[in-house]
């Protein structure tokens, strides 16, 4: 997802494999639109579900989903980093929910983890 | 306009808390197979399916339970309507459906959502649109808690449990099927051959 010359910023939160099946998945910040808007990232290989976004759980119970982006053809995958418009603090304690399916397998599952905003 | 990502002017502290739960699942179970399953047990040896307690149903009068099905060979499909690799799967199970109904198979969706309510997999009115759109006419039960999910110990969306006629689970898989494709046939070959078994 990288491109030629930019670097991730700092921030971003790493997400371990639960089980070696579980996909790392990166809470990034993205530019766009001349601001700053918080986006993940997921390796080569793995899709992130378009049609279930992901989503950002906060302790309050709000939750922001990272709808936003260019999707595949039949809107079933996100083609790039999906993030969201959404003003977030950085730094708050959220749970990110994403739902990534194996290219390899044609299978969908989810995943959860403990991050930060970034 | 697409993102892209900013350049950083210097690394900042990586927030490393990591959950440990909830994309994590059942421990691998040797029949949990991908797409192709793999060779099953003999009738014997396979294991009895577990009764689900499902009560929402749709395309069925009253809740449909396993022990009613005795006789007939069971096909359940673990699905989500959010799910491309289930929905592209569809169309092999209406097939499936339009094929062998009479000939004494049931095709049972159980429907668990991915996600918390708020994606609206919960929602009974969305699951009856779904069903509508993909022509599905087979009994689906709504799964909101995963308790039947987590009873048959699955991991994937989607997934598919073949039970035969005394109420035995004969093979096991997971992952999308196309009309004609391998895992089709397949699939197809081992109903076939459940269909053709003994009452």
């Amino acid at each position: 997802m990288l491109r030629r010359g930019a670097r991730v910023l700092g921030g971003g939160v790493l997400a371990l494999a639960c089980t070696r099946e579980s996909p790392p998945l990166r809470l990034v910040p993205l530019a766009h639109g001349g601001r700053t808007v918080v986006g993940v990232t997921a390796p080569a290989g793995t899709r992130i579900n378009a049609r279930l976004a992901p989503a950002l759980e906060f302790a309050d119970g709000h939750v922001v989903r990272l709808d936003r982006g260019a999707v595949d053809r039949d809107s079933a995958y996100f083609t790039e980093a999906p993030w969201s418009e959404a003003s977030m603090t950085r730094g708050t304690p959220v749970v990110l929910r994403a739902s990534v399916c194996d290219a390899g397998e044609a299978r969908c599952r989810t995943v959860r983890l403990a991050a930060r905003v970034p | 306009m697409r993102a892209r990502l900013v350049a950083a002017a210097r690394p900042s502290i990586l927030a490393a808390l990591l959950a440990l739960t909830a994309c994590s699942a059942p421990p691998a179970d040797a029949r949990d197979a991908g797409p192709a399953t793999r060779a099953t047990p003999p009738a014997a040896d396979a294991e009895p399916a577990p009764a689900w307690a499902n009560t929402s149903w749709l395309n069925a009068t009253a809740p449909v339970r396993l022990a009613d099905l005795r006789g007939r060979v069971v096909l359940l499909n673990f699905w989500v309507f959010t799910c491309i690799n289930c929905t592209r799967s569809v169309p092999s199970l209406v097939r499936f459906d339009s094929l062998y109904r009479d000939r004494g198979l049931t095709i049972v969706g159980i429907h668990t959502p991915e996600f918390p309510p708020y994606a609206g997999e919960h929602d009974r009115g969305n699951l009856a649109r779904e069903l509508a759109r993909h022509g599905i006419r087979y009994p689906n039960a709504q799964d909101n808690d995963r308790a039947t999910w987590h009873r048959y110990g699955i991991r994937f969306w989607p997934s598919f449990v073949l039970i035969d006629r005394q109420g035995r689970i004969r093979h096991r898989g997971y992952g999308e099927i196309h009309v004609g494709d391998r895992h089709d046939r397949d699939w197809q070959a081992r109903i076939e051959a459940l269909l053709a078994e003994a009452p």
